[in-house]
């Protein structure tokens, strides 16, 4: 019968950090052992506490079925000592063996391999497989020696005195010498470990970590029996320790929430609701003091990255609710949360005025989605209009308000008043060095600091801070203080203590000496796009991409570009910055920003400009399409389609004159709300729009009678502009080629002959598409031009305008055979057809559209 | 409640019967107990070692000219460093704590992951520090590394913090309250008493009056003088030049001469200094 596997490594304390993915590898890392010994098996587990690391397997049958294999031996008429060799080697008797092919073979049973014996190797290989972020190793004593014995060989070392052993004091006063070696790696050292097979306790040796399996656990100098996984957990748990990481979570969350609601309804009935979950009700009521408006919200900042340390930190949570002293209130809301994160692992608490609609700063997934929504319906004006609303609420003044007096820590120990004492007094040790340092910096204004930009090396090829902040002047200089003061933060004590307060503490600062908002705004928003967190205002969105561009012209220029899983600079994250501010913040003109970089480089750097460029729009359309891809969720082909035309424009501009000065990088803001239009009609819609482009392109890529398949000759038949077909040889070599068939976007119209209609549905059909050219006739006049703000709303009434011709060509792809005997005819029906793709193309390539999925 | 001082004789008391040779604090000034050759250099080799002891440690930029009440320019360490580390120094380490009056029962005691480098000195480790009620009173560090050389038998470094930790014996909230001598009333003697005045003047020189020519001077000097000792053989008065160069560097960060691009060289200038000192001890 099926039975569990289950083992727990103890050591000293795991770093907290580590545990949670510990979980997940370890499950992983045991399944794989497993698998690669033949042991099937049923659910993996694992979990981790500080102190352990716990695996439990179920369903493993205690024995694997025996089976038969036929082993070749010597060919048949071989000398007999090689039979009897064969026959000895594999302990058969003659009369087993078998021929087959002119070879013999011994059948031979392999016999049940016993789980249990397979153990101590399936612990080894886990434990040389689980791997750490780090990992240390520690020394174990090996059994005395003889002094002998470390005696190296003549042969190997002429020069004993070289050796490290020799160096022991006086080795030959004592003939045995201590004797250590280093273990296998871990993470920390391991103590103990218990492996339980079923009921029963498995003995082995560990070599690699110097100890053995033990028959019980122990904890805190208990020894405990164990008969099964149920009866671990149950035990640990009565001793204190949740093993668990996801339940001591979850009593984490819940305790936080708990203590909060005690908080919140402290003026009536502190005493009665909160003492279980807190240290002492005296200290709730202190607490509860600093609120007088209870129509406030609190609410705590469970940061995911700080609740899952705090969960690897404690066996068993318990929750101290304290009080931040008033004179620290002072100190910026960012200071107090990441101090509070970063040194105390305390969690922060929120405070947001009932009614209020104002967005938390920290909170920048619900930004995300708002963007999102605007950009769908919206141009960018009405975006930033959106922004400059949100200015307010996260200039420092207000941000300073939604932070509560308060904390949360995690203790290990049920709390009292001297350890709830102690909580406090060390933040309170903590935020009196920050105020320090806030206070040093705010001696003396920030340009007094400038001088010291220029002794910090941006990169030694492309100079310092202080000649990128010239650089951003220069690149932005409409709003040039904002500029010319967003790196001098990184020269303040509280930048030098805390790195991610980088431009928020320049924000405080330069709202503290004057500056007017939109400049403060400006700086703190300028690293942002990443992560959760964008610019809030256009000012600072055009400092945040300004940055970028100089960053990636730079480096781009000396040429170091990412290569493979290397990009030390970080400058695919400022490339994926600059996609996402242009798409959800405000659009920028990208072109002439990189043109200016460039030249600011230019001034110092032999750089080849015109190349430089283009592997830089290159790259930044690389980042497009993997955000469109993965951060938009779009489909892939759907993906494809607008990319392919967006580089199908971009060869066209830069192909009809200089190459450089005219290239153009395409509105790529433009592209993802095509991109999503689409996706988003065809997923909603009738299949009319691709099933029409479907028989449309298929009926002008085949059915060609055999005598027109030559390609010349049936250009020259269509009348086709062979300037126009030329379009796609100036697609740079990187760039996908279309599948499209030729479609040529920019030439003229070729003219449709209604006199050659032979049918009333051919009429019917030109009638539609005349309709449909009126009813679209800005946009397919105008749809190539790259400056373009087309909303969602425009491309999904094209669609809908291409697709409602689909019922009357049909009916005449009923009627009439297109690529008919009759040259004439059959001309004039494909360019009839061509001015149809003509119309997608406007669009996007529809060629790259996986059709099969609708 | 035990005063400052007796803590410290608690705790040599302790490690004096493990077995630790409790050696007197290094005579010149020193970042931290770990730059003392008793430890930095003891951790090469194969030879087993034992030690405890307190050790007076300079960091001029920690000063806030007495008003921190947490944070001071000059204070004192205690270090315990055994080589190889014994499978159960955790357990022992709970036990000092004890020892000095720390009632276990009361208090939350954890090891938060801190590995431990100093760059300066090509040295690193895996350890914790140990937070006794949110407060870090403890560097605990499995050395792995020395002068860029690792180490052949695994030490472990117990560093307490003696300020920190008699705040909390003694309920206090500021460091200069600490009971030094133990006694009440006019007998008693404060941390203040002992060490405000030096942390008011030392804050001034080294934020604001250190020479910084001389400072200069001082650390080339210094770097120099270790460079010819090692080229005649004598490491432990390279290694001391290798110090002062190290201590000069930190006033001149103190004074803000050190900008993050010079700090890096200054920083690889010593650590070259202090691997020829490894290296020249584990030679000889």
């Amino acid at each position: 019968m099926a039975k569990t596997f289950f083992f727990e490594i103890s050591s000293e304390e795991i770093p907290a950090k580590m545990q949670k993915s510990a979980c997940t590898r370890a499950a992983e890392v045991i399944s794989k052992v497993l698998t690669d010994a033949n042991v099937t098996h049923a659910k993996v587990y694992a979990t981790c506490a500080p102190r352990r690391l716990c695996v439990c397997v179920d369903g493993i049958e205690p024995s694997s079925p025996a089976f038969v294999v036929e082993k070749r031996g010597p060919k048949v008429g071989a000398p007999a000592s090689a039979v009897d060799g064969f026959l000895a080697a594999n302990n058969v008797a003659r009369s087993d063996l078998l021929t087959k092919g002119g070879y013999l073979y011994a059948s031979i049973t392999v016999p049940p391999v016993q789980f249990v014996d397979q153990i101590p190797a399936v612990f080894a290989s886990f434990t040389r497989e689980m791997s750490w972020p780090t990992s240390m190793r520690w020394s174990i004593a090996t059994e005395p020696r003889n002094e002998s014995d470390l005696s190296p060989s003549p042969s190997s070392s002429p020069s004993p005195s070289s050796l490290p052993s020799s160096s022991s004091p006086s080795p030959s006063s004592s003939p045995l010498l201590p004797s250590y070696r280093h273990s296998s790696p871990w993470v920390r050292p391991v103590r103990s470990v218990f492996v339980l097979w079923g009921d029963t306790p498995i003995l082995f040796n560990i070599p690699e970590w110097g100890i053995s399996t033990a028959d019980a656990i122990s904890h805190a100098g208990t020894k405990i029996q164990i008969q099964s996984f149920e009866h671990y957990v149950r035990a640990l748990r009565e001793h204190g320790v949740l093993v668990d990481f996801d339940e001591r979570q979850r009593c984490i969350v819940a305790a936080c929430q708990q203590s909060l609601q005690s908080l919140q309804n402290s003026s009536n009935s502190i005493k009665d609701t909160a003492k279980e979950i807190l240290n002492t009700a005296e200290n709730i009521q202190n607490a509860a003091e600093g609120i007088n408006d209870t129509a406030d919200k609190l609410t705590v900042n469970l940061d995911q990255a700080l609740l899952d340390e705090v969960t690897g930190l404690v066996d068993y949570p318990f929750v101290i609710l304290g009080r931040i002293d008033d004179e620290y209130m002072r100190l910026p809301a960012e200071v107090l949360i990441t101090s509070m994160k970063v040194h105390q692992k305390y969690f922060s608490i929120r405070r947001t005025p009932k009614h209020s609609d104002e967005l938390c700063p920290e909170e920048g997934n619900s930004i995300d989605s708002k963007y999102s929504n605007n950009i769908a319906s919206t141009s960018s004006s009405s975006i930033v209009s959106t922004h400059s609303n949100s200015i307010a609420s996260t200039s420092s003044d207000s941000e300073t308000k939604t932070i509560a007096p308060y904390y949360i820590a995690i203790s290990n120990k049920p709390a009292n008043e001297i350890m709830s004492r102690g909580f406090s007094n060390v933040l309170r040790a903590r935020l009196s060095d920050a105020m320090f340092f806030y206070q040093e910096d705010l001696k003396a204004p920030m340009d007094a600091n400038a001088h010291k930009l220029d002794s910090i090396i941006f990169h030694e090829k492309l100079g310092s801070l202080g000649q990128k902040v010239q650089r951003l002047r220069k690149l932005a200089p409409d709003i040039d203080r904002a500029a010319a003061l967003c790196k001098l933060d990184l020269v303040s004590n509280m930048v030098g203590e805390f790195d991610e307060l980088q431009g928020i503490m320049g924000a405080h600062y330069a709202s503290a000496q004057g500056e007017p908002p939109n400049v403060a705004q400006a700086i703190a928003d300028h690293y942002k796009g990443h992560g959760n967190r964008l610019p809030t205002t256009e000012e600072g969105a055009k400092l945040a991409v300004a940055d970028r561009v100089d960053t990636l012209a730079g480096f781009f220029g000396v040429g170091i570009k990412p290569t493979g899983s290397k990009d030390p600079y970080a400058l695919r994250r400022a490339a994926l910055g600059i996609v996402r501010i242009s798409i959800e913040c405000v659009q920028m003109d990208l072109d002439s920003m990189f043109h200016v970089a460039l030249d600011n480089y230019a001034e110092f750097l032999d750089i080849n400009k015109c190349k430089t460029f283009n592997e830089l729009v290159a790259f930044i359309y690389e980042r497009l399409e993997v955000y469109l891809r993965e951060r938009k969720a779009l489909r892939y082909d759907v993906v494809q389609s607008v990319m392919a035309w967006g580089q199908r424009q971009l060869a066209e501009v830069s192909g009809a004159s200089n190459v450089c000065k005219h290239t153009a990088i395409l509105d790529i803001r433009d592209l993802f709300i095509r991109a999503s239009a689409i996706q988003r009609y065809l997923e909603n819609s009738q299949p009319d729009l691709m099933q029409l482009y479907a028989r449309v392109s298929g009926l002008l890529q085949s059915d060609v009678p055999a005598e027109f398949l030559g390609r010349k000759c049936m250009d020259a038949l269509d009348g086709v502009d062979s300037n126009a077909s030329n379009a796609s040889a100036l697609n740079a070599p990187d760039m996908p080629k279309s599948n499209a068939p030729d479609v040529p976007a920019s030439s003229a119209p070729e003219s449709i002959i209604p006199d050659l209609f032979e049918c009333p549905e051919e009429l019917a059909a030109y009638e539609a598409l005349v309709a449909c050219g009126a009813k679209g006739h800005d946009f397919f006049s105008g749809g190539l031009a790259p400056e373009s703000s087309y909303t969602l709303e425009d491309y999904t009434n094209v669609m809908a305008h291409i697709a409602s011709m689909r019922g009357a060509f049909d009916r005449m792809f009923d009627a009439v055979q297109i690529n008919c005997d009759n040259a004439a005819v059959r001309a004039n029906r494909r360019v009839m057809l061509r001015r149809v793709l003509r119309m997608y193309g406007t669009l996007a390539d529809f060629s790259r559209i996986s059709y099969t999925a609708y | 409640m035990p005063s400052f001082q007796q803590m410290i004789l608690d705790l040599q008391q302790f490690w004096a019967n493990y077995g630790c040779v409790i050696i007197q604090p290094y005579d010149m000034e020193v970042g931290a107990g770990t730059s003392n050759p008793a430890t930095l250099l003891r951790a090469l080799g194969r030879s087993p070692w034992r030690t405890a002891y307190v050790q007076p440690s300079r960091r001029p930029n920690d000063g806030r000219y007495g008003e921190n009440p947490n944070r001071m320019q000059l204070y004192y360490q205690f270090q315990t460093f055994i080589k190889p580390a014994p499978t159960d120094s955790q357990e022992l380490y709970l036990r000092s704590l004890e020892a000095i009056g720390l009632d276990l029962s009361v208090h939350d005691i954890r090891f938060v992951e801190d590995d431990w480098e100093n760059p300066s000195l090509g040295a690193a480790g895996l350890g914790w520090e140990v937070w006794c009620d949110g407060m870090e009173v403890t560097q605990y560090t499995y050395f792995q590394q020395v002068g860029g050389i690792e180490c052949e038998v695994v030490p472990v470094e117990i560093t307490y913090g003696l300020e920190r930790l008699a705040m909390f014996l003694q309920g206090v909230d500021n460091c200069f309250d600490i009971n030094w001598n133990g006694k009440a009333g006019d007998d008693k003697f404060t941390y203040r008493d002992v060490s405000l005045r030096q942390e008011v003047e030392f804050s001034k020189y080294n934020f604001e009056l250190a020479s910084i020519d001389i400072l200069l001077q001082h650390f080339k000097d210094f770097e120099a003088e270790c460079a010819s000792l090692l080229s005649k053989g004598v490491v432990l008065p390279a290694y001391e030049q290798c110090l002062k160069a190290n201590h000069y560097f930190n006033l001149l960060t103190a004074r803000g001469m050190i900008s993050a691009t010079e700090r890096a060289g200054y920083i690889s200038r010593v650590r070259s200094l202090a691997k020829g000192c490894c290296e020249a001890w584990c030679a000889s």
